[in-house]
């Protein structure tokens, strides 16, 4: 696996605030990866720092294996979008693009590249109109083109669609998971949909630390592991009791119940859950009741999130 | 958004960069904002206008009014009697005294530097576009209109060799401007405060050189005084040009040490 974004205890203290602590962090290349956080975690500070618009206080960050320095040529691996982007009001949206992709030299290809951008991104027909007059939305999605027209190996996003509509949401969305493989997307957000939609990897940070960093799946099924949502029609109380007996049950407990529905979690021992699923189906027969569901549990990311968070806040 | 895709491939290295990384990029960029704004347009108006009508000023002054017969007709001495004072040096801080405060406050600074740029680039493109153009426009061609007009009007070329060095050297004086409002810009977000010492540093030697000679002739303000006398052949003082040198220096490093330390 190689490396896009590498960061080693990177720690940003700024007059009475310690904004990030000791973050570190391996970005694997061609993935989407979401950065997540609530306001004020410290994401806008770490990427800061990973685009060199920062200075650490203490640790280190490389990008495509390029340290990060004031000099800037890690900037060379790096399209960069800030949170509200800005730019100059009197070039036009395509002369925005021809500027930024000056920086990485010549290149017979680049007009035509910029049109195509123009376009994939959605403001083609306002791509000869200044700056000054675009909206929000507009700037930001020049912004994700001019982040993409020296075709870095990496770009940093920071909340890129925060200031889309629906609309104009799904569409950068969509063209996040387009550029998966082609490019190294780390891209920071607090909406956690977004996040479970499009990224690989997630990395939580809560009060400027790390919290959990893993593979998307990973990181959902670390709280559902070995766990069964059971749903039966005609149960009892004696049910759950039943259930505990099973072979390979570690535990089981119920959750709802709604009419003549009562829903259970059923927590296997580690392997046994398909064994487990067999028994419960066996025991359902048996007992007379309706199967209605016996499926591991999966968990929004969410929840997932706000677990994780809370867990940190009570260890604290 | 459409499903057309723009290939996107991991760029390839350009080199290393160093210290100008970036630089001609900003600089084309600067000079293009210079001309599609209208300072540009400004400092031409005030400096051509200023220049020309300190020219004709003997010409047009009555024959009859008092000391009119003290004026010179000679056209080299009219084409730089207007370069004695510090309208000049005043067009050029006020012209380029927002070159950064401007882009701090709309946050474009920190945008350029998320591409492949080195602060000191970004430093060096403006002060060298401002040079550009505020040389051009504020020195070449006021001096030039002005040189036409002496001569159309006085009946006489002006001696071009000295008009002509002395354009050369006069551009110290926006240099030194230039240079000041930028490394100001730096330390500054305020504008105002800017132009505010720019406006200090350019009255102060004067005002203490009047109590000590010394300090006019080292001072980096007095660097059009001695462009005159060079180019005239009067005697002008080389502790003036180290001054000049020495203010440069101060000012490169601070600006660099300053800039470097900024964060976005």
């Amino acid at each position: 696996m190689t490396t896009a974004i590498s960061t080693v205890g990177l720690t940003k203290h700024y007059k009475g605030v310690q904004a990030l602590t000791d973050l570190t962090l391996d970005v694997p290349a061609g993935t989407v990866y979401g950065f997540l956080g609530p306001n004020g975690a410290g994401k806008t500070t770490a990427m800061k720092l990973i685009a060199g618009l920062a200075r650490a206080t203490a640790g280190s960050a490389s990008v495509n294996g390029v340290p990060v320095s004031q000099a800037g040529a890690h900037r060379r691996e790096l399209g960069y979008l800030a949170q509200d982007p800005r730019f100059y009001g009197w070039m036009t949206g395509r002369e925005t693009l021809r500027y930024v992709a000056r920086f990485r030299g010549a290149d017979s290809r680049r007009e035509g590249r910029i049109s195509r951008l123009l376009d994939r991104v959605g403001i083609a027909d306002a791509g000869d109109r200044r700056t000054s007059t675009y909206s929000g939305g507009m700037r930001q999605r020049l912004g994700i083109a001019q982040a993409l027209v020296g075709r870095p190996a990496v770009i940093l996003l920071d909340e890129p669609v925060s200031a889309l509509d629906p609309i104009g949401r799904k569409a950068v969305l969509e063209l996040m998971q387009e550029l998966k493989g082609e490019t190294t997307v780390f891209y920071s957000t607090h909406i956690l949909d977004d996040v479970q939609r499009v990224s690989d990897h997630v990395a939580i940070l809560d009060h400027g630390r790390l919290v959990k960093a893993a593979p998307t799946h990973v990181l959902l099924g670390s709280f559902t592991r070995n766990m069964l949502r059971v749903v039966l029609g005609g149960a009892s109380t004696e049910t759950e009791t039943a259930l505990r007996q099973l072979t390979g049950v570690v535990d089981a407990s119920l959750v709802s119940r709604d009419g003549d529905e009562w829903t259970y979690d059923v927590t296997s021992s580690d392997g046994a859950s398909a064994d487990v699923q067999a028994a419960i189906t066996r025991f359902a027969v048996d007992a007379g009741l309706t199967l209605i569901s016996n499926s591991e549990e999966t968990l929004d990311l969410e929840t997932v999130f706000l677990r994780l968070i809370d867990q940190k806040e009570v260890a604290a | 958004m459409t499903a057309q895709s723009a290939a996107i491939v991991p760029a390839v290295a350009h080199g290393r960069g160093g210290m100008f990384l970036g630089f001609g990029t900003v600089f084309r960029k600067e000079v293009a904002e210079w001309v599609r704004g209208r300072r540009a347009l400004i400092v031409a108006g005030v400096s051509v206008s200023f220049a020309a009508l300190a020219t004709i000023i003997p010409f047009i002054v009555p024959k009859d009014s008092p000391g009119a017969g003290a004026l010179s007709m000679d056209p080299t001495i009219n084409v730089l009697s207007g370069w004695n004072g510090l309208t000049f040096a005043i067009v050029a801080v006020l012209a380029t005294m927002s070159l950064l405060s401007t882009e701090r406050d709309q946050g474009t600074l920190g945008w350029n530097l998320t591409n492949p740029v080195s602060p000191t680039s970004i430093l060096a493109a403006k002060w060298a576009a401002a040079m550009v153009v505020y040389g051009f426009l504020g020195v070449f061609a006021p001096i030039a209109i002005s040189s036409a007009m002496a001569t159309v009007v006085y009946g006489g070329v002006p001696d071009l060799g000295t008009v002509g060095l002395f354009a050369v050297l006069y551009l110290t004086v926006p240099a030194f401007y230039i240079g000041l409002t930028v490394a100001l810009g730096t330390g500054l977000k305020a504008t105002a405060g800017i132009a505010g010492i720019g406006f200090l540093v350019m009255f102060l030697p004067s005002g203490i050189g009047a109590l000590f000679p010394i300090i006019n002739e080292v001072s980096p303000t007095s660097i059009g005084a001695w462009a005159m006398a060079t180019a005239t052949g009067a005697p002008a003082s080389v502790l003036t040009l180290g001054g000049w040198l020495v203010s440069m220096a101060v000012l490169v490093v601070g600006a660099k040490i300053v800039f470097d330390r900024l964060e976005f």
